[in-house]
């Protein structure tokens, strides 16, 4: 597949992400990470179960959910492209269904505050459609609403990534002894566990 | 083996698992030639546990199993909490497992057929029962009397704990004995904090460190098996390849194995046992291929059935015959009744103040346990029995974003950091044995391998349900009395079977009139027939069952080859 059919985040795209994000100023080590993760969108192949403007979508909620700091974020840890996958191999067809319904919903809304979708929309407004969905989700006696499911499949893709678990949190496999009562420490990221098993 | 094989074992088991790994142990140990059938495939220690040591990122869905196999193979399995890609292996597929229930009754019957059986899978937890439970059916009049004391068992728990390797505590607490302990995991200094506060509210509500199967200082007999020291993974139901917890397949079968003594056959479905009206002994035992469905007889001179608890009974109730119409071993009528589990469905949370400084490494093997507080001294005039608590502290970690409002730097940056120490843990409370409570075998319907399926008719009663209501009463009172706040509990019964401790259908008892086993495990109708898994039960306790069922299958195979030997059966 060639380079300019491949579907993600533009380097455009994401440097007006990042510099909205930052408030204008842009360092050279963000510009670094930005870089990683445009091409770890770009490098991937053709997605297996969205589109590539609904894969657009996934994309740049997942980047705005768990943005690139100084550890990874969920685009540079391949999280659409997982998410991808989990949707045309894992999911069921009733969770595929409400997962279209619930992109489609999104860009309702980006509509409703009159931009043409989602990804049309200012990267301002994109943040700000987010955080109205997020805080309607987690409000007191909210029904469970896509959003909220949408955000635990981002943090478990997230997390149980390579780069997430190693690089944002701790990652022990063998850890020998077991420590109690060490101090945090400098290093005070908490060690990843998936649990026994987790329920998406 | 396809056909029929004219050897005559000198003990045929049945069922690989937990006490059929006893079972061939020590009958093997004792010099008999034992033939070990399991009707699941082979499971070669080490070299078939494919997800140990995988992280989520190379496992092809991160752990998850695809939602349309759930529903289609595991729709019962899938509730056990230890169910996920990295485990499903391990379990039955539901579609090719059938059994009914009663409208209204679920019972989650969670399985794992394949060699070593459940024994893969558990979760390790290993205490003793003491004579407040070996004494409780007498002393309230539910169900019948224990045909043994602490006393009979006592040295047969020091057996098998040495064995395997049990890692504990001493506390000295009468309804909770202490065992030949490896030393214990330890506490966290939150948890100590907690265990302080606690035991000086309520100083008969004890916090002590879980009593567990795993090696932390692993003896000579341990070593030569090839088991190592745990390594604190927490990743156990994988399949473990240092062997440091306990299962057929790191300690038992390798133990029966170098005795030379033992043949195990795989794919051995076995359907019924082989009874001689004559001798009124079992001769031998039907066994179904698993894949070509062809039918054998393979003979012993004695039979340890230690298929599990409904699995066993299910055998014994399609082993008909003229002088045992209603099942074999049946002449009592309580084959299949007084099916028992625990009382689950309760878990109180709550927050540990302070100790943010404060962290661990290592993801440690056990947790804590609540041990048994009431109706031990003084009577409750709400419920009979008791029930314990198991959980431990933790820092809150990624998974807490999934339940609280955030996105962006700062939420991310907030769950790369540990969260507040919290304290969870659950409720396991006694059942009653009560005859109502049993299984059966439906005429009509039969499975791929042309055996009866079982009906399951059991339902948590007047009881149970008080004792589920104290538990989350007593839940958040002790938390609560531990310091934490924000104490939550969520209650949510758990059907009968999803403790996986599912028991009793074949009590031993006293009197062949009102009992299936004697006191050594022995059918009271068939000298040579032995019943060894937790179909034994007389009564539930409250404590995990599986140190009992080895305890007691040791104890069986020891008289069985005593009694063998002096041509008494
Ligand atoms: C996730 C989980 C956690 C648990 N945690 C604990 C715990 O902490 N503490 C505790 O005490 N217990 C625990 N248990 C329960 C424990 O695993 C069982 O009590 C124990 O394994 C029962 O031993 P068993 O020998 O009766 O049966 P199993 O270990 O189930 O073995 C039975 C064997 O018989 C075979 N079999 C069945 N039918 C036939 C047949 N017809 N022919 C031939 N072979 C047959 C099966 O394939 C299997 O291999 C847990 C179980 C699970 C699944």
């Amino acid at each position: 597949m060639k380079q300019e059919q491949k579907p993600g985040l533009t380097r455009r795209d994401a440097l007006k992400g990042a510099v909205a994000l930052l408030g204008g100023t842009i360092t050279a080590a963000q510009l670094g990470l930005l870089r990683q993760s445009i091409a770890a969108v770009a490098d991937d192949a053709a997605p297996r179960y969205l589109d590539s403007k609904q894969l657009e979508t996934v994309t740049r909620i997942v980047d705005i959910v768990i943005p690139e700091t100084d550890t990874p974020g969920a685009v540079s840890a391949g999280v659409p492209k997982f998410i991808d996958l989990l949707l045309s191999e894992w999911a069921s067809t009733e969770r595929q269904k409400a997962f279209i319904a619930g992109l489609g919903a999104i860009d309702d809304r980006a509509q409703q505050a009159g931009a043409d979708s989602f990804i049309d929309s200012d990267f301002r407004d994109q943040v700000e459609l987010l955080r109205s969905l997020d805080r309607e989700a987690f409000a007191d006696g909210a029904p469970d609403t896509f959003f909220r499911g949408f955000k635990k499949l981002i943090l478990f893709a997230y997390f149980s990534s390579k780069p997430g678990a190693t690089q944002a949190l701790r990652f022990d496999p063998f850890p020998g002894n077991y420590e109690p009562c060490l101090p945090l420490g400098d290093d005070d990221r908490a060690w990843f566990w998936l649990g026994y098993s987790y329920d998406l | 083996m396809t056909s029929d094989d004219n050897t005559v074992f000198d003990a045929i088991v049945v069922g690989s698992g937990m006490s059929g790994g006893w079972a061939a142990k020590e009958l093997t140990e004792r010099g008999l030639k034992v033939l070990l059938l399991e009707r699941g495939r082979n499971v070669t220690h080490r070299v078939d546990y494919p997800t140990d040591g995988k992280p989520p990122w190379e496992m092809p869905y991160g752990g998850q199993v695809p939602e349309a196999e759930v529903a289609r193979d595991y729709p019962v399995q899938k509730d056990c909490y230890a169910f996920s890609d990295y485990t499903k292996h391990f379990f039955v597929n539901d579609r090719e497992n059938p059994y009914e229930t009663t409208t209204g009754n679920p019972f989650a019957w969670i399985r794992g057929y394949h060699l070593g059986g459940r024994s893969l899978t558990w979760h390790r937890q290993s205490y003793r029962l003491s004579d407040l439970d070996f004494e409780a059916n007498s002393r309230d009049g539910h169900g019948v009397d224990w045909p043994i004391r602490y006393s009979d068992i006592a040295p047969w728990y020091d057996h098998v704990e040495t064995f395997a390797g049990i890692s504990g505590s001493r506390e000295n607490l009468p309804q909770l004995p202490d065992g030949k302990f490896q030393p214990p995991f330890q506490l966290h200094c939150v948890e100590r904090a907690m265990k302080k506060k606690l035991e000086a509210a309520f100083p008969d509500r004890r916090l002590i460190i879980g009593r567990t199967a795993h090696l932390t200082a692993p003896t000579a007999e341990q070593t030569a098996l090839g088991r190592a020291r745990c390594m604190n993974r927490l990743e156990c139901q994988r399949g473990c390849r240092f062997g440091a917890y306990f299962s057929s397949l790191s300690a038992t079968l390798p133990a029966a194995n170098r005795t030379g003594n033992l043949t195990t056959v795989t794919d051995a479905v076995v359907d019924s046992l082989v009874y001689d009206a004559g001798s009124e002994r079992v001769t031998g035992v039907q066994v179904v291929d698993a894949h070509t469905l062809e039918r054998r007889t393979h003979r012993g001179r004695l039979v340890f059935l230690c298929a599990s608890t409904l699995a066993s009974t299910q055998i014994l109730l399609n082993s008909r015959s003229e002088q045992f119409p209603n099942g074999l071993a049946n002449g009592s009528g309580m084959l299949g009744r007084n099916l028992m589990d625990h009382v689950g469905g309760v878990r109180a949370t709550g927050t540990v103040p302070g100790f943010e400084d404060t962290y661990e490494k290592g993801r440690r093997a056990t947790d804590l346990y609540v041990p048994r507080f009431r109706n031990v001294d003084e009577r409750d005039e709400r419920f009979l029995r008791g029930f314990g608590f198991q959980g431990g502290a933790y820092r809150d970690d990624w998974r807490r974003g999934t339940g609280t409002a955030g996105i962006g730097e700062a939420f991310k940056e907030q769950l790369q950091k540990p969260g507040p120490w919290r304290f969870g843990m659950s409720g396991f409370g006694e059942m009653l044995p009560d005859a109502r409570n049993r299984v059966w075998l439906d005429s009509k319907r039969k499975d791929r391998w042309g055996i009866p399926i079982l009906h399951i008719e059991c339902k948590l009663r007047d009881n149970e349900m008080a004792i589920f209501d104290a538990m989350a009463s007593d839940g958040k009172e002790t938390l609560e009395a531990a310091g934490l706040t924000d104490v939550n509990v969520a209650s949510n019964i758990a059907p009968p079977g999803l403790m996986i401790h599912e028991m009793g259908t074949a009590r031993m008892g006293h009197d062949p009139g009102t009992s299936v086993l004697n006191k050594f495990n022995q059918a009271h109708d068939v000298s040579n027939l032995f019943v060894t898994d937790g179909a034994a039960m007389t009564s539930s306790a409250c404590q995990n069952p599986s140190l009992t069922y080895m305890a007691l299958t040791a104890r069986a195979a020891a008289a069985a080859a005593d009694m063998l030997k002096e041509g008494r059966i």
